[in-house]
């Protein structure tokens, strides 16, 4: 990519980030639940009122507050002060993201590997019967709810089959550190990242086998073919090579859907992630956490789709020198 | 291709069938879905389960496993202890009546078969009208923002842009939390969320048909902009979005039983799968079939519904295209 198209595409995506704020901002002052509102039914004086209203500034106009806002997140980084943690909201989020991010890597990795893996076996022989399993088998995948796989993959390999632990991110009692600190982590990281790579996968086994089926039928592999390579390599070295463009459009695209699983997954197997955080934040109606939580995603969601970008121009040399 | 027909009419039976139980589901199912016959003795039982009941007096309920006929009344072994219960005590024509639990029952004894028949109600009418909702929604925005002026237009769409990127679920969360909607009004929230693809793909399409001759030869008869948009556009771009339409319907079903699942969609007294599968969370090892078995119910609506989706967009896209990842880039 060169850099006046990189520019611009850099740029339209600082304009969606701000457009993402300026959403939420008005999601927050257009609802009932708005902070206002509850404090005209918290039972507190008008004086104290009028001075809670003073200190978060919600006494002065919708404009002022929202370029108020806005400056608070943009120069200083300041995200508010949760109602209930009466901590910094970035603060805390920052806390649990380490742990989200190494939920959705490990599914991630897990993603790629069913997907791509699912979708050299179905492209070998297209129509056969392998392939038509391998199909069937990913369209269980985006029909099954991703909570209730989940909660079955507790039962059975948590509870009637006891192989992994029913949740949490370490043993009661163990150590952080260490081999077996590390190993303890990964025995309860197999089970949520199997489900949550899992369950996401069919989609993007689908986009994987249709491009190697398109790749397959181009004349380069024809070529490749009456030189006598083998149907193996053909696939895994010249066809998938074809595909892997499109993969990284697809990552990126699976981060909407990877965080969305994060959520309910984190709260099935009480993995101290963001999306229990916000969860919680949710029910007690701690509104500075939730926007911020919701905010930072689409800003997340929106740097991934950037970087899908430049990694698919990174691989496919059209998009490169274009 | 047959194969493409086999599996639109496998989705079509799947989805009729679910939607006849939730149409007659107050005649199908066996009990009345919130009926407590007698919560301590028939709570938690597992599939299949049948109890032998008794009507008192005052109108209660009393279930057990076994009953005899004894000179005075009933014995009835309830709870593992012998109760007596002598004939005074019955409801008047109060004989013993057998209650039979397919599904067994969730904690508090009612019938999980006939909590799943009536959720069916809820979940499916809910992502109908949701999908109405996003579709209107998506149309007008979609044929608006393709007829407006590039500014506006890109202004349109690049907001659209800004509401994809967040996380779905978390909007529906963050809205449900910040608005609290009843039932019916939880179809807002779904439809308010699931427009922004309608509109890119109807925008696109728009576009396309306006580049083709038959625009130019009306808006050279002298024709006004909203009768070419209404008469001739949307016409001749509606029909990849109505073959969309079940794959929305399968998302959308999938996103309700979310919500509800983590207690943000479909209140009680109203139960939908989501919330039966709620209630099943806490007691999953004592009582997995509350969990398990609304679960199945959404995977069959969901895969009727993506079932004949994908072969309604195959049969109208010949070229067998992914219609998944046109409809993303359909902008572009």
């Amino acid at each position: 990519m060169r850099a006046g198209s990189l520019l611009r595409r850099a740029v339209s995506s600082l304009v969606l980030v701000w457009l993402l704020l300026t959403v939420v901002f008005f999601l927050l002052h257009a609802a009932p639940g708005k902070p206002s509102a509850l404090l005209a039914t918290s039972g507190l004086s008008p004086e104290q009122r009028a001075g809670i209203e003073r200190a978060y500034g919600l006494d002065r106009s919708l404009p002022e507050q929202y370029l108020r806002w806005l400056g608070a997140i943009v120069l200083d980084g300041n995200w508010g002060v949760s109602f209930t943690h009466r901590r910094p909201v970035l603060e805390l989020l920052v806390e649990a993201f380490p742990a989200t991010a190494l939920l959705s890597l490990s599914a991630l990795l897990f993603h790629l590997l069913a997907s791509v893996g699912g979708a050299l076996l179905a492209a070998r022989r297209k129509g056969s019967w392998l392939d038509r399993g391998v199909q069937t088998v990913s369209l269980l995948g985006f029909s099954l709810p991703v909570f209730w796989l989940g909660l079955m993959a507790i039962l059975v390999f948590a509870s009637w089959w006891p192989l992994f632990p029913t949740g949490h991110l370490r043993s009661p009692g163990a150590s952080g550190g260490g081999l077996s600190g590390l190993a303890d982590v990964a025995w309860h990281l197999i089970l949520p990242s199997l489900v949550l790579g899992g369950a996401s996968c069919g989609g993007t086994l689908r986009l994987v086998r249709a491009s190697l089926i398109d790749a397959l039928d181009q004349d380069y592999v024809r070529a490749a073919r009456a030189k006598g390579v083998s149907q193996r390599r053909v696939l895994t070295v010249h066809a998938l090579r074809n595909a892997l463009p499109g993969l990284a459009q697809v990552v990126g695209m699976a981060l909407p859907a990877l965080l969305n699983g994060s959520l309910v997954i984190e709260v099935i197997f009480s993995w101290p992630g963001v999306g229990r955080l916000l969860f919680e934040a949710i029910q007690s109606s701690d509104y500075p956490l939730v926007l911020a939580g919701t905010a930072l995603s689409g800003v997340l969601v929106v740097l991934g789709s950037f970087l899908a970008d430049l990694a698919h121009a990174w691989v496919d040399p059209r998009v490169r020198d274009a | 291709m047959p194969e493409r027909r086999a599996s639109l009419w496998l989705g079509v039976v799947l989805v009729a069938l679910l939607g006849l139980a939730g149409l007659l589901a107050p005649w199908l199912a066996p009990h009345p879905p919130d009926a407590q016959y007698d919560a301590a003795a028939a709570g938690h039982r597992p599939p299949g389960t049948s109890l032998t009941g008794l009507e008192l007096a005052d109108g209660r309920w009393v279930l057990g496993d076994q009953l005899e006929r004894t000179a005075e009344g009933y014995r009835l072994r309830r709870l593992g202890e012998l109760r007596t219960i002598t004939t005074a005590e019955l409801a008047p024509g109060g004989g013993p009546h057998r209650f039979l639990f397919p599904l067994g029952t969730d904690g508090v004894g009612r019938d999980l078969l006939s909590r799943l028949l009536h959720g069916a109600r809820v979940s499916l009418a809910l992502a109908l009208l949701a999908v109405a909702l996003a579709m209107t929604l998506g149309v007008l925005y979609g044929a608006i923002a393709a007829t407006s002026k590039p500014w506006l237009d890109n202004l349109m769409m690049r907001l659209v842009d800004a509401l994809l990127a967040f996380p779905p679920l978390l909007l529906m969360l963050t809205l449900a939390a910040l608005f609290r909607p009843s039932s019916a009004l939880l179809a807002l929230v779904l439809g308010g969320t699931g427009w922004m693809e309608v509109s890119r793909l109807v925008r696109a399409q728009v576009k396309g048909v306006a580049a083709r001759e038959l625009i130019t030869a009306a808006r050279a008869s002298g024709l006004s902009r909203w009768r070419i948009l209404t008469r001739h556009l949307l016409p001749n771009s509606l029909t990849p979005v109505f073959a969309l339409a079940p794959l929305w319907v399968a998302n959308v079903i999938l996103a309700e039983s979310a919500l509800s699942f983590l207690g943000l969609g479909i209140q009680p007294p109203d139960a939908s799968w989501g919330t039966i599968i709620n209630d099943g969370q806490e007691v999953l090892v004592q009582a997995w079939w509350i969990a398990a078995f609304p679960g199945l119910a959404i995977a069959l609506a969901v895969i009727g519904w993506n079932l004949i989706g994908e072969a309604l967009r195959e049969l109208l896209d010949p070229r067998g295209g992914d219609g998944r990842r046109n409809m993303g880039d359909a902008h572009r």
